[in-house]
C-alpha cells in the first residue's frame, strides 16, 4: 500500500513537472497588447485579430493534461501537411487551419524545410481557413499567406520550435467576410501525426 | 561595485558639505506620455517621482552659474485603449541628470542638460527584453525661489532615443524592417527641499 502511495506521489510530481515545464509565456505585443509579441522562443502562444476581435490560442485542458502545441499531420492520401491552431474568440472555440500540399514533409524533423518560407494561399494546393468545429464549414479559398520565419529542430529533445506569422481573408455567403490579420505563433512541438 | 558606490557617496557628501554646494531632495508629480507613430489610442499617465540632487558653484568669475546633478526615481508610461480594454504600460527608471544652472533673476533659475535613464522594471512580462534599458533625453527646467529652504520647480524631459526596437509586421505577416519608436516625454512639477542650513549657492 505504501509502495503504491509512493508511486502515486511520484507520478503526480512527474505530471506536474511535465505540465509546468511547458507553460505559456504570454508577452504582450508592444504595438497591440491584445496580441502576443512575436517571438522565436517556443513560448506556446498564438494570436490574431479576426475581424478586429482577438483570437488567442487556447488548448484543451483535462485535469493535469494540457495540450499546448498545434496539431501537425501528414495525410498520405493527399500528400498534404495539415497545421491546426486551436483557440478562442471570447468564449467561442475557433480553429485556424492550414493545408499545404506537395512539400513532402512527413516528420517533425522535415518541418525544417519550411524554415524562412512564405507560402501564399491559392485555394487549391495551399489553403487556410478558420472554423468552429462541426458548426461552420467555411471555405478554404482564402487569400493570404503563412510565413514560417523560424523553424528549428532539436534532435536531443526530438522537438521543433515553430515560429511565424500569417494573415488571410475571404468573403463567403455562409461564413461572411472574414479577415484574419496580424497572426503569429511560437510553439515547441513534440508530436507529428500521420 | 561597492568601491564605486562608496567613492560616489564620499564625493557626493564632500561636494554637498562644501561651502560651494547645496544638497537637496525633491519630489513631485508629472504627466508622462510617449511620442510615437505606431500606437493606436495611447494616452498620457500621471505619476510620481522622487530624487536627490546637488548643485555646485564652480567658478568665482561666473557667480550666476552652477553645475547641477540629480538622481531621480521616476515612473513613466502610457495607457492604451483598444476595443473595450485598457492597457497600462509602466516603466520605472533611475535617472542621472547633469545640468547647467543659470540664475536668470533673483527668484528664478534656469537649467538645461541631459537626462540618462536606466530602466529598472516594467509591469509587462519580460519588459526589459522588449524595451530599451537606457533612455536618453534632453531636459529643461525652471526653479523658483531656490534660495529659500523650500522651493518649487517645473521641468520638461524630452526623450530623444527610442524606447522600443521591434519588428514592423504588417497585417498579412510580412516583416518590413524594424520599428524604432516610442520616445518618452515628461512634464514635471514638484517641491525641492534644501538640506543645508545655508540657503542657495546663489544667495
Amino acid at each position: 500500500m505504501k509502495k503504491l502511495q509512493f508511486l502515486n506521489s511520484f507520478l503526480i510530481i512527474g505530471i506536474l513537472f511535465a505540465v509546468s515545464s511547458c507553460e505559456t509565456v504570454y508577452i504582450p505585443d508592444p504595438i497591440d497588447p491584445r496580441l502576443p509579441k512575436y517571438t522565436e522562443d517556443g513560448n506556446a502562444v498564438g494570436g490574431a485579430l479576426v475581424n478586429d476581435s482577438l483570437w488567442r490560442s487556447e488548448y484543451f485542458k483535462l485535469l493535469f493534461y494540457k495540450r499546448r502545441e498545434p496539431f501537425l499531420r501528414y495525410k498520405t492520401t493527399t500528400d498534404s501537411l495539415s497545421i491546426e491552431f486551436h483557440g478562442t474568440i471570447g468564449e467561442s472555440y475557433r480553429t485556424i487551419s492550414f493545408g499545404l500540399k506537395g512539400y513532402g514533409i512527413k516528420s517533425l524533423q522535415q518541418m525544417t524545410k519550411l524554415n524562412t518560407r512564405i507560402i501564399n494561399f491559392d485555394g487549391v494546393n495551399n489553403v487556410a481557413t478558420i472554423y468552429r468545429i462541426v458548426v461552420e464549414p467555411c471555405p478554404t479559398t482564402a487569400k493570404g499567406q503563412i510565413f514560417f520565419r523560424s523553424v528549428k529542430f532539436d534532435p536531443e529533445n526530438n522537438s521543433l520550435t515553430l515560429s511565424g506569422t500569417f494573415g488571410f481573408n475571404y468573403d463567403d455567403p455562409l461564413c461572411g467576410k472574414i479577415a484574419v490579420n496580424y497572426g503569429r505563433f511560437d510553439y515547441i512541438v513534440h508530436n507529428f501525426y500521420q | 561595485m561597492r568601491k564605486h558606490t562608496l567613492l560616489f557617496l564620499l564625493l557626493f557628501a564632500g561636494i554637498s558639505s562644501s561651502a560651494f554646494a547645496q544638497l537637496y531632495v525633491f519630489s513631485g508629480v508629472h504627466k508622462s506620455y510617449v511620442r510615437n507613430e505606431v500606437l493606436t489610442n495611447a494616452s498620457p499617465i500621471y505619476s510620481w517621482h522622487v530624487g536627490v540632487g546637488v548643485n555646485a558653484y564652480r567658478n568665482p568669475n561666473f557667480k550666476k552659474m552652477a553645475i547641477n546633478t540629480e538622481f531621480t526615481l521616476i515612473q513613466k508610461g502610457y495607457n492604451q485603449h483598444l476595443g473595450n480594454e485598457k492597457f497600462e504600460f509602466r516603466f520605472t527608471y533611475l535617472t542621472l541628470q547633469p545640468t547647467i544652472e543659470y540664475k536668470a533673476f533673483p527668484f528664478l533659475c534656469v537649467k538645461g542638460g541631459v537626462n540618462l535613464a536606466f530602466l529598472l522594471e516594467t509591469n509587462k512580462t519580460e519588459g526589459k527584453q522588449t524595451y530599451e534599458i537606457i533612455d536618453f533625453g534632453l531636459v529643461g527646467s525652471l526653479g523658483f525661489f531656490e534660495n529659500k529652504r523650500i522651493s518649487f520647480y517645473t521641468q520638461v524631459v524630452y526623450g530623444v532615443s527610442p524606447m522600443l526596437k521591434y519588428y514592423n509586421i504588417d497585417a498579412m505577416g510580412n516583416f518590413n524592417g524594424k520599428i524604432k519608436d516610442l520616445k518618452n516625454t515628461c512634464f514635471m512639477v514638484g517641491l525641492r527641499f534644501n538640506i543645508n542650513e545655508k540657503a542657495s549657492i546663489f544667495k
